[in-house]
């Protein structure tokens, strides 16, 4: 352990995460209503997705500033896979949804937007030292 | 694409695609778990195995079965088809005794650190459920007789 898991990392990024959480709560919710209609994705939930990883990024960037500010999170490693899969979620699963012609498109997105919470949750949890699920052994 | 994208072969109708409809949703959530259980079991085997050696060996059996399904189901074939199946099969006798024994015995799994451990409640219980639903899946598409 290194003297910043000493240090209590406090979450930098408690707005921006909340945001991230509305906005991906709201797209499984639009999602997750077009796939019960039977609809395909329509061009505009793009744009909800598009704000959605904007706003990711935007968390990412922040993580990382209060990192090199000297906030560094608990468990680094973890951390950084976690960010990473987050970053990569929204566009990977829109892409993979966005090929299926049928509802199921919408249903993959849904997914993505029950997916992305729970990631900014873990995030969390693993900046703070939080993290218990993995087991400290 | 790759072999296999065309009807079956033969006389029976071909089975529906692994890939589309239903199946879409399916690979995208066995995705999530393949690399959730990849990324947490490499970390494991790497950082701590010799801690848990039993829960985490489980878990990175665990993370294989996950990718191959994942795969599989992507490859859409009739012999991949029936990796799947057997895959799936293993997955859900894996998180009822794994999951069982993590109930009956906590103590055997110390670290809580299968991706199975107590039917697989970090996880939402998605590992239960899911291969209920994969199988049924596999099921409502198969080639008609």
């Amino acid at each position: 352990m290194t003297s910043a898991a000493l240090l209590a990392s406090d979450w930098p990024v408690t707005s921006v995460a909340a945001v991230v959480t509305v906005l991906s709560l709201a797209l499984a919710v639009v999602a997750g209503v077009l796939a019960l209609l039977d609809r395909k994705l329509p061009r505009w939930v793009l744009g909800l997705v598009a704000l959605l990883e904007l706003a990711v990024v935007v968390l990412a960037i922040q993580c990382v500033v209060a990192w090199i500010g000297g906030n560094a999170p608990a468990d680094p490693v973890v951390f950084l896979a976690y960010l990473l899969v987050v970053l990569l979620a929204a566009p990977g699963t829109v892409w993979w949804g966005a090929a299926e012609p049928g509802r199921w498109g919408a249903g993959v997105v849904c997914i993505a937007g029950l997916l992305i919470p729970v990631l900014v949750i873990r995030l969390q949890q693993v900046w703070t030292g939080a993290a218990t699920v993995t087991g400290h052994g | 694409m790759a072999e296999g994208t065309g009807p079956a072969e033969g006389t029976s109708p071909a089975a529906a695609s692994t890939k589309h409809g239903a199946g879409r949703a399916l690979i995208t959530v066995y995705a999530i778990l393949a690399v959730g259980a990849s990324a947490r079991s490499l970390y494991e085997l790497v950082v701590k195995f010799d801690q848990a050696p039993l829960a985490y060996g489980l878990s990175a059996v665990a993370a294989v079965v996950y990718c191959v399904i994942t795969v599989a189901l992507v490859k859409d074939t009739p012999r991949w088809r029936r990796v799947a199946f057997v895959c799936m099969v293993a997955e859900l006798v894996g998180v009822l005794v794994v999951g069982t024994l993590s109930v009956v015995d906590p103590a055997a799994f110390d670290a809580k650190s299968s991706v199975w451990f107590w039917y697989g409640r970090d996880y939402l219980f998605i590992p239960l459920v899911l291969p209920i639903l994969g199988l049924n899946f596999l099921r409502r598409t198969r080639a008609a007789r």
